[in-house]
This record gives structure tokens, sequence and C-alpha cells, in this order.
């Protein structure tokens, strides 16, 4: 029995660090220190259907076959394609987003990833307004008030408070959570709320108005409305002295803010009143990200091609523009004519008008296990599940890169994400080759 | 609490949600595809007051409609209440299968604040699998 610690769990955007799996003849007996969700992702669930053969399609029937010939059938269709979509990427190793971005860029591909489902208005806010960035050690060490807005990470980030936020000691906050003050505003009283020591129920789609009510009120303005967005005026007001008064202060955001009416205007907002309140005191801004590296996947396309999401290569160069190229756009459109996924559930995460074009379209696909959109696929690559069976570098929410650690092996003959694109791109490279 | 009972009606317009829940975190290690998955995710949290607006109890099933479809899932008893007029369902197929595109010029669908009216019904909450299925049909078609 070896017990293996520091490891970091890869399952969502805190990227806990401090995870120690026990472990005998290849077979992970115990996860500790991690939460459920990271728990069960490292040690497997036994009912998980692991894909353990490379799968071709063939008219109706599913076919097992080698990864030589299924690189091959993924390479054919690459070239066919006219209009590709490269896609997913937030549960798979910075090497594997450097090496997927060469083979959309060889394939005149879209390269789009996460964002376009989840923190899309975010980063496009980020881009107008800046952001006032913190890492979550410095949360830890300094902050005493956290603020989530829209978002529940008892739910899913389950160990944000206990590790970074809330109940932890810090270096300048000794007593832990009694120095610290924790606000919540959400349209449902959530687990995390519950523990908050301030709850503001907001009214659907109210964020813009609540928020601009509270950037007034800091500059020391009088609201005249007895309520904003379901909010008293009275409890924004002692909101803002709580914020303006804070030493350290800390606000998270989730979809709750950039996925509601307004989106982007919200995030907008939000950065804005981070922005005012550093003329009080020291306030910092991040938005709580879902997948494990999306943030790797943000960074790698920032410093491979320049754009945060949303890039397409169709032209030769990139080109960004959201609206044209996310995935919801290019789907809803039905412009897409072959799509290139990797360690991502689309189909399962995308709205039906999404799912049913991926039906239509020539589908590759890279996963550990079967998912909806395996299901779908015309080529299925089987590949180890990284940060448990392979190393890699993954990006923490704060931007943060940690390294990723292999605990055991994979079942035997299984490629990486990063091996299995190798071996398609020079595919690609040969066929193509052979055409001209 | 005594709960006043309002009228009782048949179809209630409510505003849905989406999100994440541990349950439906746990179907991510692999187990999309599975009785789990449909216990995590075809399910709908309801405040209990819109649940005795139409006369519903926990674990009776509810078709959601929006724009752009309907999907029968379980309605159970939210322990987020009260939340009146808001629905909540959990990331994944089932809820996505309910949601527009709206894409509001920038690409990315409103997974939250969407319209959307409930009622009871009878017909049983679909595998997952049957959804897949369904998709599949057009797959076929493009062969």
């Amino acid at each position: 029995m070896e017990v293996i610690s520091d490891v970091v769990c890869p399952f969502c955007g805190s990227l806990c660090d401090d995870l120690e799996v026990v472990i005998e003849n290849n077979e992970i007996l115990e996860v500790r220190n991690a939460c459920q969700l990271g728990a069960a992702k490292v040690k497997g669930r036994k009912k998980a259907k692991r894909i353990l053969k490379p799968i071709i399609r063939k008219g109706n029937q599913l076919i097992e076959t080698s990864y030589e010939k299924a690189a091959e059938q993924a390479a054919k269709i690459l070239i066919k394609a006219e209009y590709p979509i490269f896609y997913g990427f937030g549960s798979t190793d910075a090497d594997t987003h450097r090496e997927s971005i060469k083979l959309a860029e060889e394939a005149g591909a879209i390269w789009d990833h996460c964002p376009s489902v989840c923190h899309g208005p975010s980063v496009l806010a980020i881009q107008e307004i800046g952001l006032a960035g913190c890492t979550l050690g410095e949360v830890r060490n300094r902050s005493d008030l956290i603020i989530y807005l829209g978002c529940n990470p008892m739910e899913a980030h389950p160990r944000h408070m206990s590790r970074y936020t809330t109940f932890p000691r810090g270096f300048f906050r000794e007593k832990g959570f009694q120095e610290r003050t924790v606000v919540v505003i959400d349209i449902r009283k959530t687990e995390t709320a519950q523990l908050a020591n301030h709850f503001l129920q907001i009214e659907p789609d109210g964020d813009f108005e609540f928020i601009s009510a509270l950037r007034a009120i800091i500059r020391g303005r009088e609201i005249k409305d007895e309520s904003i967005s379901g909010i008293p005026v009275e409890k924004i007001t002692e909101l803002a002295e709580i914020m303006k008064n804070a030493k350290h202060g800390v606000l998270f955001f989730g979809l709750g803010l950039a996925s509601t009416k307004g989106k982007h205007r919200n995030v907008d907002a939000a950065l804005s009143l981070v922005r005012d309140l550093n003329n009080y005191t020291k306030f910092y801004v991040m938005p709580l990200r879902g997948h494990y590296n999306v943030t790797g996947a943000q960074n790698v396309l920032t410093w491979t091609l320049g754009y945060p999401f949303a890039v397409s290569l169709t032209r030769g160069f990139p080109q960004y523009n959201p609206g044209e190229f996310s995935l919801t756009g290019v789907f809803d459109r039905e412009e897409a004519d072959a799509a290139f996924i990797v360690a991502s559930d689309p189909v399962g995460n995308s709205p039906r008008k999404v799912m049913k074009h991926f039906a239509k379209i020539p589908l590759i696909v890279l996963d550990p296990y079967e998912t909806p959109t395996t299901r779908l696929a015309d080529v299925v690559f089987p590949v180890t599940i990284a940060g448990v069976e392979s190393v890699g570098t993954a990006y923490r929410m704060d931007a943060v890169p940690l390294r990723l650690r292999k605990v055991k092996d994979p079942p035997k003959g299984i490629l990486t994400d990063y091996e299995v694109l190798e071996l398609i791109l020079k595919k690609y490279q040969t066929l193509k080759k052979k055409k001209k | 609490m005594v709960t006043v009972m309002s009228e009782l009606i048949d179809v209630l317009e409510v505003i849905l949600t989406t999100g994440r829940t541990i349950e439906q975190g746990i179907t991510l290690a692999g187990i999309k595809i599975s009785e789990e998955a449909r216990e995590a995710t075809g399910v709908c949290f309801m405040d209990p007051n819109d649940m005795d607006t139409l006369r519903l109890v926990a674990n009776q099933n509810i078709e959601v409609k929006t724009s752009v479809g309907k999907i029968v899932v379980k309605a159970k008893e939210s322990s987020d209440a009260p939340h009146k007029g808001i629905i909540f369902i959990p990331l994944g197929i089932y809820a996505n299968w309910i949601i527009p595109t709206g894409k509001a010029g920038i690409g990315v669908p409103r997974f939250k604040g969407v319209k959307a009216t409930i009622r009871k019904t009878k017909k049983s909450v679909p595998k997952v699998e049957d959804l897949i299925a369904k998709l599949l049909v057009e797959k076929n078609k493009e062969k």
C-alpha cells in the first residue's frame, strides 16, 4: 500500500493540491482530503463506462479498431470538412491544448472551448474593463470580506470556502472564519447562502440594477426607490458600508451573474464596482471557473493565437468573434460540417438545437468515458484521465499553473490526449501530402 | 407556518434556472448515461408553495415546457426555498433539452432566467438513453 501526497485534484477550478491517494496494486483504495466530486473523479465510480478501444461508426454499427485506423479516419474527416470546429478542452492538460491548436491550424478549423457555454460573458467584460485580480492564496491569508454573487460554491466548488475563503486560518487571519464576513447574493437561499453572515435574495435578472444601485450608494448618491431588484435599499446601503470598510475584500461571481439577462454587461458592472471600491480599500474580483483547466485552455489559446475563446483559423490566420465563432453560434446556424471534441460532453451540455446539429455531422471525440457525445460520434478515441493516469499542467481559477500528478497506470494500451492528437496530426499531414 | 391555499391551477408559469449540484457533478465521473444521472439531473426543485398550487407532491412527474420544447422531470421540494415562481433543474441533458440557444449576440446561450410553464403529467421521466436515441434518429437520417 502506498500513499501519494500533494496530488492535484482534476475536477473543478479550485484545483485543490492537498489530496492524498492511497493505492495498492494500481487500484485506488481511498482519496483523502477531496470533496465528493474530487473523490468521485480520482477514485472513479464502479459503474463508470470506460472506453477501452478506439471505435469507428460504419452505418449504424460501432466497430472497435486500432488507434492507427481511427486516426486515419479522423484525418480523412478533417481533410474533407470545409468548416470544422474543435471544442472542449476544459478537462485536459495544457500540452493537449497546444497540440490541438496546432492541428486546428493545419485543418483550418474553429477552436473554441467551454467559456462559450459558461463564462464567455465574463471574458468579454474582463477584456473591456480589466480585472482587479489576486490569487486564492492571498484570499486565504488576507481577506476579511468574501462576497459570492450568483454562485453556489458549496455545490460546484465544494472546498472553496473551507480551503481558500471562509474557514481556513490565514497569515493575517489567525482566527479564521471569526475574522471574516461572508455575503451571498442569489435568487435562492442555497447551501452557500445558509453559511453566510448576510444573504440578500435578489429577483431573477435583477443583477445589473442591483450592482448599479450599489455603485451609486458607494459614490454617495441617494436612491429614491424603497427596494432595487427585490432588495431593500437599506440592505444595499448596509452592504456598501461593509464593502467600503473591509480591509481586503473579494467578490466571486458565477453564472448567476454572467448567464442572466444583461450577461457581459452584468459582469462589466461587477468589475466596475470592484474598481470603484479600490478608491476606499483593497478589493478584488474573480470568476468561479467550473472545469479544472478551463482557465488553462483560455491562457494557452491567448498566448498562442492572441484571443481567449471562439477563434477561427478557417482563413489561415486567427480571427476572434464570439457571436460568429462560438460553438452555439456556429451550430445554431448549422454551419459546422465536422466537429472534433476533446475532454468535453457538448451534446449533454448544450441547448438542444446544438445537440441536434452534432447528430448531423461527422464527429470525432477523445474521452476516457462514454458520454452522450461519444454515443453520437463517428470516431472515438479512448484516452487516459489526465491528473490521475497521466501528468500535465493545469491552471487554477486564479490562473496559477499547477502540475498534475500521475497516481496510477492507465488501462493497458491507452494513450493520452496529447499522444492521440500527435498521431492524428501526423496522419493528417501524410494524407494531405499524398493528396497534393 | 400556515400555507394559504392560493387558487389551484393546472399550469404554472415559472422562471427556469439551471446550475450545478453535487449529485450532478458526481455523474461527470463516467456515469453520464446511467440511472444515477437520471435521478441527479432529471429532476426539478420547486418552491413548496408552487407545488401546492399545482397539487403536486414530491417525486410526482411534471412536464416543463419552454419556447423550444418540453421534457418530463421529477418534482422535488427545494431546500433553498422560498423562491416562488422559480424552478431549478440541475445542469445536464434534461435541462438542456428545453434551453433555447438565445445567444444575445455574443454566442453564449442563456442557462438561467428562461420562461417556462409546468404541469403535472402521468408520463415517465425519459432515460438518458431515450434522449440519445432521439438524437441518433437524426444521425441515421443523415447516413
